[in-house]
């Protein structure tokens, strides 16, 4: 039996270039198995960008993402297989049902029994009546709500999310802020991308915030709070995003 | 478990596996997306419109293409085998298509087109990228290559026997197929020469080597026809291009490799001949999954693009992957302050045609026919014309910016859809304006009038123009009054032409639909109906305001006055018109503009 390493997803140097515009600019963070990374930014400071390179949705136009030790540029393939990407505009297919998706990404990531891991999530995820929806019978919540099943059939170790409770209903944010802790509990990486700053101080053990795609802090949760010296998250990210003499700051 | 010999296995067990699972989800997706596809449009069929489209469109295709077929009963496929001409001409008109995405294509233009989905949930996932140009490949444009092959099956219609038909299709959705891979692969290779960063001698050695080396073996399966009798050059009874000089006649061998098939004249021909286009798509399939080119920003891009809601959407968000568009083209359309705010939303189309469609055309015509008409009493002193050549040189011009005028009528109704047809897919934000429907759908069909009526009379003003001179019969005011009795009608057929096609994307909110195109035989009976419903309302809607102006003239003899009366009860017929569609506007569910794509 084969030991699987330590989940991990790493970036490197990270930069993504629109053209003229420098969306990411030579960005660099871990996250290891069990940790919650909270990324944090002003509106346009590279987050979907980021979500986007370490997904593998777009390339990066320089530096590295490795995923699980597997460099998403070499082998992508190897890298993917235990990562999810829950976006927050979901996009699914037209003409597929709920079950159909949740099939399809299914095979596609080659877990092993779909069908008892859909029922469950169906179940988990309050879908089990639109199981034979499509997409454009689905209220935009559920539709959030499939684009996260979609993103835990296959178990990821590592998940990376970008406003993930967008859309969803008081019951089901409780239930997605349980999904995440319990993934991050079973040893998986998080990486969440969300303006809510207090779902991110209650979640996230790390934090890192971005401002025009670079890194202004990054450390532990209780270390960025401490350095900043502020109260809460709020006061910590204006401080930071606001303050545009601030150097970067990290703690590890 | 035992490792693979080395030599004998090509491929690793676990690349077997991967591969073999990469194309089960892939053909899984494919599957069950057109089998509910269908489904979904059985289901529509339910609503009594689509019914009754579907019934016309059934009809109409029985009739003119399964009928026929039934008939047929020869063996052989071609009475009237082409000529070597007619094989010549498409030949260099094929060489000339495949020339054009090397030359003319934007090099930055994504190659390769993926759905928002596509780009959110295969990208991410652990399919390899070759295994998505394949599929986007193989699965999206062959596969609608092939259903296309069926309307090619039904336009062509020889009448010379089934296998003709088939054979003929068969041979024509390769060509289609061949062109289409081909104009992916060289958008690739531009792309990949343009992504290196030192393309050098050999980056581009490297990549134009595979094709070179493709092209000789296409020129060794063409010359190989040859040998067989098929090189339309050999036959020597006519003058062909072929008879260029050596080195262009080689040339177009590949060509003709590919083209062959579809000039078959027995059916052991077509089969003989069937190799030239399957090698050519296989090669361009094979050399598209190899290229290592970034697609990835671009589709994603395009994606949004392609999806005008969601590009709205993803613009507002980010504003990074936002539709390139000409933003300082329309700085100068400037919204007036105050007014009837359905004024807002007329500024709001102008502007997006603007943005969205190049207007220069319509520009440079008109400023040619100018220069032409300044110009033209020159070349006619100094090159000392008589009057029947004179006439001829002026009223060239003028006479074909009349016929553009005629074909802008037709032609632009479909091209300027800045109105409802474009505005369905945010009907839940019109609806939620503070204003009436009519009020909307008044202001959504100035949308498109306004431009649309720009345009022609730019056409017709120029044409008025270049017509002043003496050396013309009419005089200043006939000419003046042929220029008002035209915009009258123009703007009147323009206006109830375009009130038709408003009100078709209001009945048929589906079908404007930003998801999908319409397509299948529903939407060949939709049009059909939507063709004779229009004709029959456009007649209806103009015999009110000629008899008017009929009467009108006949009662004071001013062809001027009628013009005028006959655009005056056209736009109060127009005016009810849009009180109407007001109605059905207000009515309209939102939700069926997207659930029923």
């Amino acid at each position: 039996m084969t030991t699987l390493p330590v989940p991990s997803i790493e970036v490197r140097h990270l930069v993504k270039r629109y053209e003229k515009t420098l969306a990411v600019d030579d960005l660099s963070f871990r996250v290891s198995g069990g940790e919650i990374l909270g990324m944090v930014g002003p509106n346009g400071a590279g987050k979907t960008s980021t979500l986007r390179c370490m997904a593998g949705i777009l390339r990066p136009s320089a530096g590295t993402v490795r995923v699980d030790g597997h460099d998403l540029a070499v082998e992508p393939a190897l890298a993917k297989q235990g990562l999810a990407f829950i976006p927050d505009e979901p996009q699914l297919f037209p003409y597929l049902t709920v079950t159909e998706h949740l099939r399809f990404i299914g095979r596609a990531y080659d877990v092993p029994t779909p069908d008892t891991r859909i029922t469950a999530l169906l179940g988990e995820l309050e879908l089990a009546d639109k199981r034979d929806a499509f997409p454009t019978e689905l209220s935009r919540g559920m539709r959030q709500k499939l684009a996260i099943a979609c993103g835990l059939i296959h178990t990821p170790r590592v998940l990376i999310l970008d406003e993930p409770l967008t859309g969803l209903d008081p019951a089901g944010i409780k239930r997605m802020k349980g999904h995440i802790v319990a993934c991050a509990q079973g040893g998986a990486a998080v990486v969440l991308s969300s303006h809510l700053l207090h779902l991110v101080q209650e979640l996230c053990t790390h934090l890192l915030v971005v401002q025009r795609g670079r890194a202004v802090a990054s450390g532990t949760m209780a270390e960025v709070m401490a350095l900043s010296q502020g109260s809460d998250l709020e006061d910590v990210f204006l401080t930071l995003t606001q303050d545009e003499s601030a150097t970067p700051v990290s703690t590890t | 478990m035992t490792a693979p010999v080395k030599g004998l296995a090509l491929i690793a067990p676990a690349e077997r596996v991967r591969t073999r699972r990469e194309f089960e989800a892939l053909t899984y997706l494919l599957g069950r997306s057109w089998r509910n596809q269908l489904l979904l449009r059985l289901r529509r069929l339910k609503q009594p419109r689509y019914a009754i489209a579907t019934i016309f469109g059934t009809l109409y295709v029985g009739t003119r293409l399964f009928v026929p077929l039934l008939r047929m009963h020869k063996d052989h496929i071609a009475d009237h085998p082409a000529g070597p001409m007619v094989k010549a001409l498409a030949t260099v008109a094929l060489a000339c298509i495949c020339l054009w995405p090397w030359l003319l294509w934007r090099v930055t233009s994504a190659p390769l087109d993926f759905s928002p989905a596509e780009v959110q949930l295969l990208f991410p996932s652990p399919i390899r990228r070759q295994a998505l140009v394949a599929y986007s490949l193989l699965g999206r444009r062959t596969m609608s290559g092939l259903l296309s092959m069926l309307f090619i099956a039904f336009l062509i219609r020889f009448q010379d026997g089934v296998a003709a038909v088939l054979t003929r299709a068969i041979a024509l959705w390769l060509v289609m197929t061949v062109v289409s891979f081909h104009g992916v692969v060289a958008k690739m290779v531009r792309l990949r020469v343009a992504q290196l960063e030192r393309p050098g001698r050999w980056g581009v050695l490297r990549l134009g080597i595979p094709i070179i080396a493709a092209i000789a073996i296409l020129g060794c399966v063409a010359v190989w026809f040859s040998s067989l009798g098929h090189d339309p050059t050999l036959d020597s009874s006519q003058t062909t291009v072929f008879d260029a000089p050596f080195g262009v006649r080689y040339l177009l061998f590949p060509v003709w490799a590919v083209l062959a098939p579809a000039f078959a004249q027995t059916t052991s021909d077509f089969f003989l001949t069937i190799w030239g286009p399957l090698l050519a798509a296989m090669f361009l399939l094979y050399a598209a999954v190899r290229i290592d080119v970034e697609f990835e920003d671009d589709a994603a891009q395009r994606s949004e693009k392609v999806n005008a809601l969601q590009a709205r959407i993803e613009a507002t968000r980010t504003g990074v992957n936002a539709p390139v568009l000409r933003k300082r083209a329309a700085m100068w359309v400037q919204m007036p302050a105050g007014g009837n705010p359905a004024v807002a939303i007329v500024w709001k189309n102008i502007v997006a045609l603007f943005r969205y469609q190049s207007l220069f055309i319509y520009g440079l015509i008109i400023g040619v026919a100018i220069v032409g008409a300044i110009v033209a009493p020159f070349v006619i002193s100094a090159r000392g014309l008589n009057e029947t050549d004179a006439t001829f040189f002026l009223g060239f011009p003028a006479g074909f910016l009349v016929l553009l005028t005629l074909g802008t009528l037709v032609g632009n109704v479909s091209k300027f859809k800045n109105d409802l047809r474009g505005d369905m897919a945010y009907l839940d934000i019109m609806r939620a304006l503070p204003m009436r429907g009519s009020t909307i759908v008044g202001a959504e069909l100035l949308s498109s009038l306004i431009p649309l009526v720009a345009v022609q009379l730019g056409f017709l003003i120029t044409a008025a123009i270049i017509f002043r001179s003496n050396r013309f019969p009419l005089g200043v005011i006939d000419r003046l009054n042929f220029l008002t009795i035209a915009v009258c009608a123009v703007v009147t057929f323009d206006a109830i032409n375009l009130l038709c096609l408003n009100g078709f994307a209001l009945v048929f909110p589906a079908w404007t639909s930003p998801q999908t195109r319409s397509k299948g035989v529903e939407a060949i009976g939709l049009t059909f109906i939507g063709f004779f419903f229009r004709l029959l309302i456009l007649a209806l809607a103009i015999l009110l305001p000629a008899a008017a102006a009929i009467g009108i003239f006949w009662l004071v003899k001013l062809p001027l006055l009628a013009a005028v009366i006959f655009l005056l009860v056209a736009a109060g017929e127009t005016y009810v018109g849009v009180r109407l569609l007001g109605d059905v506007f207000d009515s309209t569910d939102p939700s069926a503009v997207v659930t029923t794509t």
